[in-house]
């Protein structure tokens, strides 16, 4: 299950799906405002990697999938692989605010993720803008956790909150 | 600088030779506008090929008849159509099926002769041993025939990477991947096998130069070495174009060239991390 919403609109943090035996995780972030002259949307991309590899994808705001490749971390490792799991996660692009991915610690099948180290990856490029990559390694399957993520040009700050294993 | 390297592409076009009949080294190269493509809107990708000591700077065209592409599935065509300006050769092609393409030249043998002439001027016949005989002048001393082999290529890919194109002929130096050439980053190991004549190729130097060698003071060149499999790996520093190549020469026993020489360039993109 893949929930988006604007923070403004879910305080669904505390209480996040108490009865999946999967930890819950949230992601909370920014797309800056950009100040100077006519800003585009951001792509955006956020997913989790394990050993190098895609496990899951969180979200993809994408207009045009000709653009995808400039993605660039994405697109190796995820997009030009495709799949369902892809389709499930891509929406249209948004603009400047506040944002919060909840995710169940499942795959797209409904599998819980094996407890272990995983990273976080958010990417975000802007046409005639940047391109910003964060990353945040955590762990699946143990102690609750919470990462607070510098902001970059195009994306930040990040607030990860992984919950404890049930 | 070995008379492979001096020779490494002598550029095919005949007016060039004409031109510049002296020209030294110059690397023949194959460079996309787009080494990765997404989405199913924009299936083009410019290419320039040109050959210059500078890299990537354009400096001489070249004709590009003898270019050949490789779709995803192995099916290998000419190129339909290119425009050869003065400085650089260009085209652009569509990439209709996803996965991964080869633009590649290849060349030779093509026999050359050198010599030097009665008033110690280095000079050279764009013939072989046997026809160069009726043409060296009287005097000539120092004559040496060559016949020089090229390969130049590059990869794109159109979606997911594939491994079709990357097949061997099994002529000549060419490259076989572990790291898919449309799939190296900046920071990360890559590791590839040098192959002379489809066997690994040990014991060899190539050549690895980042783009921009007229923006930098040293021009960088990085010298790889193959281990007793052909194999050989490096960690590109930098996102960015870069150029490998490798030369190997040796001693003919043919009729038509004293010295055989084969030579190698790959250009690729380092990605993003």
């Amino acid at each position: 299950m893949n929930l988006l919403k604007p923070l403004t609109a879910a305080l669904l943090l505390g209480l996040a799906t108490p009865a999946l035996a999967a930890p819950a995780v949230s992601v909370e972030f920014e797309l800056p405002r950009i100040a100077n002259g006519e800003a585009h949307r951001p792509f955006v991309a956020v997913w989790v990697e394990q050993a190098g590899k895609p496990v899951h994808s969180l979200a993809l705001w994408m207009d045009d999938n000709e653009w995808e490749v400039d993605l660039r971390r994405w697109w190796r490792k995820a997009g030009r692989y495709g799949g369902k799991q892809l389709d499930a996660v891509t929406s249209a692009t948004r603009g400047a605010g506040s944002y919060q991915l909840n995710w169940d610690g499942r795959t797209a099948s409904g599998q819980p993720l094996a407890a272990g180290k995983y990273l976080l990856v958010l990417e975000a490029v802007r046409e005639d803008g940047n391109r910003t990559l964060l990353k945040q390694p955590f762990n699946l399957g143990g102690e609750a956790q919470r990462f607070s993520l510098p902001a970059g040009q195009e994306i930040g700050p990040v607030t990860l909150i992984v919950g404890a294993s049930k | 600088m070995t008379l492979n390297t001096a020779l490494r592409n002598i550029a095919c076009s005949a007016a060039l030779l004409v031109a510049a009949p002296l020209a030294s080294a110059h690397s023949l190269w194959i460079l996309p506008g787009d080494f990765n493509i997404s989405g199913d809107s924009d299936k083009w990708v410019t290419v320039d090929v040109s050959a210059s000591n500078t890299i990537f700077k354009a400096d001489k065209s070249i004709d590009l008849k003898g270019l050949m592409v490789t779709a995803p599935d192995g099916t290998t065509t000419p190129l339909a159509s290119f425009t050869e300006g003065k400085r650089r050769s260009v085209f652009d092609i569509e990439l209709p099926a996803q996965g991964s393409w080869k633009l590649q030249m290849q060349s030779g043998p093509r026999y050359m002769t050198f010599y030097t002439d009665a008033e110690g001027k280095h000079q050279r016949l764009f013939m072989d041993k046997q026809k160069a005989k009726a043409k060296l002048p009287k005097g000539a001393t120092e004559v040496m025939s060559w016949a020089g082999h090229r390969n130049t290529l590059t990869y794109i890919t159109r979606g997911a990477p594939t491994a079709e194109v990357l097949q061997p002929q099994g002529k000549g130096l060419e490259l076989t991947f572990t790291t898919h050439p449309n799939d190296i980053v900046a920071g990360e190991p890559v590791q590839m096998t040098l192959l002379f004549n489809g066997k690994p190729a040990p014991k060899m130097e190539l050549e690895l130069t980042a783009d921009g060698t007229r923006y930098r003071d040293n021009r960088a060149v990085l010298a790889l070495h193959t281990d007793s499999k052909g194999q050989f790996s490096f960690t590109p520093a930098q996102a960015g174009r870069y150029m490998l190549s490798a030369d190997k020469e040796q001693d003919s026993t043919n009729e038509r060239a004293d010295k055989m020489g084969w030579s190698l360039l790959l250009t690729f993109e380092a990605q993003l991390p």
